[in-house]
């Protein structure tokens, strides 16, 4: 039953993000391809944080790196978006290896703290490497150039990133159901237990850290084809705790809860309007609510609502 | 620029450092809590001297009073209705919860003071001292005597009153502290409140250097690169770590540039935590089984 | 008859404390060996030194005629030994199969890229995995229970569960730390039950550490009796059988 049903779910989702274009106006078909470039970040820190349970406060750097290094090796090495995009989402992953290599020693807090001052690093670096980066000034981003074709319309980006996203989540169901997905959740329910069992724990924990450096780095970079304005501003450490944040509202250990973060983070801005600036403090209030109330998240209380009867077999 | 003037600038740096560190490392042994949104609660503080100078038209010292009291309060609030529920959760969520204090903080200071820089008043006036050569500010002066105060009093505490030994019988065995008949939550309660009277102390002390914004609590990472260059479980090595972390900043300052400083203190806590993860004098963490 | 396991004089000491003195100790490949002895007589301490997570102080550990004395966990497996834990250490929420699943994870395995373009090397290891947890889940008797999360298995089953999981990484030998504790007497016989077909048909090298007797008595080809961490008997089950008061 449940198999149908999602399908049809899905089918319709599909269709009508397919025809989008026809009956939504502009600035929702930009809010949406800002939606789905987001889940492509919160999926990549659902990854390693939520599934494989170490803590990231390094995404929004992942994605400044991304971001930046899309354009300026575009712009320095005469290559176009289409490769440079992909080839820097390559490269960050390598460095989000390297973060994770990093994790072998400490766990829990201390890998928090590492990867706050990365992201610290990376912002001050974004900041004053001037001659490079263009400073706190910025630069603008390049666009995508394909076949001739610019991706700069709204309707082209909406296409352009919904289609990305639905790429990536596919892949990261894929991968989620393998045993690359159950080796990260093994990783965060007993280390010991996996080495048992053959585990390299430390270089699992390193590709968990690339993927979500990747990810980052594929969203960022997607996203800047749509802000068409890189400055370091957009990628600070306050970012990477609030995608955190998002990511444990909507739901830590699954796509659907990435999704609804990323709706959350896109979203709560365009509806508060006036009330922008009590964004911030009306977040973390619903948040530690959430905490204190449903640990999961809102997903799982999405989850139960939808399947009130499932119950948990026991012999 | 000389040694001495290195040393006279980078320990009031340092001292600053030191304090956050000292109360980073005190929660963590006292609670087992890393409070990521100490920095915040610093900043706070500093905008709590302020709302009650400026909107209540108080004279400075009852606005920092009042400051350290609501701290206070504040505290023992996040640690009843926040932490102690969250007490036997994984180590993710109680992260989760401190950065959402901190960002609710940072937020709400946003949302009802504005994102720009408020001036803070100084505490003492500004004056400049030559000492042979080496310049040092009154604000100098006062940082290192009132962060030596705290620190007096707050081993003094530890050692001398019955409350603090058993803070300290807590921190070292919980377990061992409830049987001998310390209320553990009475302990926690009071590390918190001290460790929020503390921050509004460093509040005054560091908001009219660090100019007062919701940025400002990014002070708290450098409290904790203090504590774990100190060594993370040490309370002694987070003053000896902020000191030395105030010092590595001036001479990176000086013979780097500004905009390293923060570069430098953040990189020598991912070198500490590569190279040697408990710091100068903490313990090296055994193994799980 | 040829030696599996062997330790040699291994002496295991944390700081002021000698956990494991002077232990000697041969398992014979195809055989069940039971270590016993009191709580705290050190008999855990030598499954973790075996296995890799403590280095012994002094001797020597050889499995197959080579030393793996020092050599981590994770590699530990590669050489054909598996283990179970005193505190049944399963993937909670995962259901039991992936449980078992992920016993596979070296025995078959593809590349993440492989696993997210869901390519044939990984579609054919999975049908592999499946095959393989199957037959496993069967031998167990949790055939019936492939989606139920583990945390929510009967407690017995769970130790099966655990069971089940070692052997999917298809070892030699396999150390088993109190798999009956906790158990009730017909659980005991089933426990019993599955350890002889894992000698007898499987032909698996077994080197279970317990006290309860029933279990020791009824499978072990010989017994190590060990106490203060030093060995004070070992023969056949009657002659220690015999021995005690």
């Amino acid at each position: 039953m449940t198999r149908i049903r999602s399908g049809i779910v899905w089918a319709f989702v599909a269709a009508v993000l397919l025809a989008g274009p026809l009956f939504m106006p502009n600035h929702v078909l930009l809010l949406v391809a800002l939606i789905a470039t987001t889940s492509i970040i919160t999926v990549g820190l659902s990854i390693v944080t939520g599934l494989s349970g170490q803590v990231s406060l390094a995404q929004a750097a992942f994605c400044g790196l991304g971001a930046y290094g899309a354009t300026l090796i575009s712009t320095y090495a005469g290559l176009p978006m289409w490769l440079t995009i992909p080839a820097a989402a390559v490269i960050v992953a390598i460095i989000g290896y390297g973060v994770g290599i990093m994790s072998l020693r400490v766990e829990g807090h201390y890998l928090a703290l590492v990867t706050l001052a990365f992201s610290g690093i990376v912002h001050l670096g974004l900041l004053h490497l001037t001659g490079l980066t263009g400073g706190a000034v910025g630069l603008p981003a390049e666009q995508l150039v394909l076949f001739g074709f610019t991706f700069g319309s709204p309707a082209s980006l909406y296409y352009l990133s919904v289609t990305a996203a639905g790429v990536v989540l596919l892949g990261v169901w894929n991968m989620l159901r393998s045993r690359w997905g159950r080796a990260f959740h093994g990783v965060r329910l007993s280390e010991i237990a996996c080495k048992s069992l053959g585990m390299d724990v430390r270089r699992v924990k390193a590709i968990a850290f690339a993927m979500s450096a990747g990810l980052g780095a594929l969203g960022g970079a997607l996203q800047s084809l749509q802000t068409t304005y890189l400055d370091p501003a957009q990628f600070t450490i306050l970012g990477s705790v609030a995608y955190l944040l998002v990511l444990v509202i909507g739901g830590l250990r699954s796509q659907l809860g990435a999704i609804i973060g990323a709706i959350i983070f896109v979203m709560t801005p365009e509806l508060l309007g006036g009330f922008k600036t009590y964004m911030g403090l009306v977040f973390s209030i619903v948040l530690l609510a959430i905490i204190l109330i449903a640990p999961s998240g809102l997903e799982s209380l999405i989850k139960g609502a939808r399947n009130p009867f499932e119950k948990k077999a026991a012999s | 620029m000389d040694i001495l003037q290195l040393i006279a600038s980078g320990i009031p740096a340092g001292v600053m450092y030191s304090l956050v560190a000292l109360c980073i490392v005190l929660i963590h042994n006292g609670t087992n809590v890393v409070h990521f949104g100490y920095g915040d609660q610093i900043a706070f503080a500093a905008y709590l001297v302020v709302i009650v100078q400026t909107f209540g038209g108080a004279p400075l010292w009852v606005a920092i009073v009042s400051s350290i009291f609501i701290s206070a309060i504040f505290g023992l609030f996040i640690y009843a209705a926040i932490l102690a529920p969250l007490r036997r959760t994984p180590l993710l969520v109680q992260i989760i919860a401190t950065l959402a204090i901190g960002t609710a903080l940072r937020e709400g200071m946003r949302a009802f003071m504005g994102p720009d820089p408020w001036p803070f008043p100084a505490l003492v006036t500004p004056k400049i001292f030559d000492l042979g050569g080496v310049f040092v500010t009154s604000a100098n002066i006062a940082a290192v005597a009132i962060a030596f105060v705290i620190t007096a009093a707050l081993f003094m505490f530890f050692k001398l009153s019955k409350y603090g030994q058993a803070i300290i019988a807590a921190c070292e065995n919980a377990k061992g502290a409830s049987i001998v008949g310390i209320s553990v939550s009475k302990v926690f309660a009071g590390i918190w409140i001290v460790a929020s009277v503390i921050a509004a102390i460093s509040a005054v002390l560091m908001a009219p250097v660090l100019t007062l914004s919701p940025e400002m609590g990014l002070i708290g990472i450098k409290g904790f690169c203090a504590a774990i260059l100190g060594g993370f479980t040490s309370l002694p090595g987070a003053i000896v770590g902020g000191i030395l972390l105030g010092l590595i900043e001036t001479a990176a300052g000086y013979y780097i540039s500004t905009a390293a400083k923060d570069v430098v203190a953040y990189s020598v806590l991912i070198g500490v935590v590569i190279f040697r993860p408990q710091g100068l004098f903490g313990k090296a963490q055994l193994k799980k089984v | 008859m040829t030696v599996q396991l062997s330790l040699v004089d291994v002496t295991v000491r944390f700081g002021g404390l000698t956990a494991v003195n002077s232990v000697s100790l041969d398992v014979e490949k195809g055989t069940i060996h039971s270590l016993i002895g009191p709580n705290g007589a050190g008999k855990t301490t030598v499954i973790n030194t075996v296995t890799g997570v403590y280095s012994p102080t002094a001797g020597d550990v050889l499995f197959d005629g080579k030393s793996i004395a020092g050599v981590p966990p994770e590699k530990i497996c590669g050489l054909g030994l598996t283990r179970t834990f005193q505190n049944t250490e399963l993937f909670g929420d995962m259901s039991v199969a992936d449980n078992v699943r992920l016993g596979m994870f070296r025995i078959a395995p593809y590349s993440i890229l492989a696993a997210a373009l869901w390519l044939p090397t990984a579609l054919h290891a999975e049908s592999r995995i499946d095959e393989r947890v199957a037959e496993l889940l069967e031998l167990v008797g949790l055939g019936d229970q492939w989606t139920t999360e583990a945390r929510y298995l009967p407690f017995a089953k769970m130790r099966r569960l655990e069971l089940a999981r070692a052997l999917a990484a298809e070892p030699k030998m396999l150390l088993l730390d109190e798999p009956a504790a906790g158990l009730r007497a017909g659980e005991i016989d089933e426990l019993n039950g599955v350890l002889r077909m894992l000698k007898d048909k499987l032909g698996i090298t077994i080197l279970l550490v317990d006290h309860v007797m029933p279990v020791v008595m009824g499978v072990s080809d010989r017994i190590t009796v060990v106490n203060f961490g030093q060995k004070i008997a070992e023969g056949a089950p009657q002659d220690i059988g015999r021995t005690r008061p």
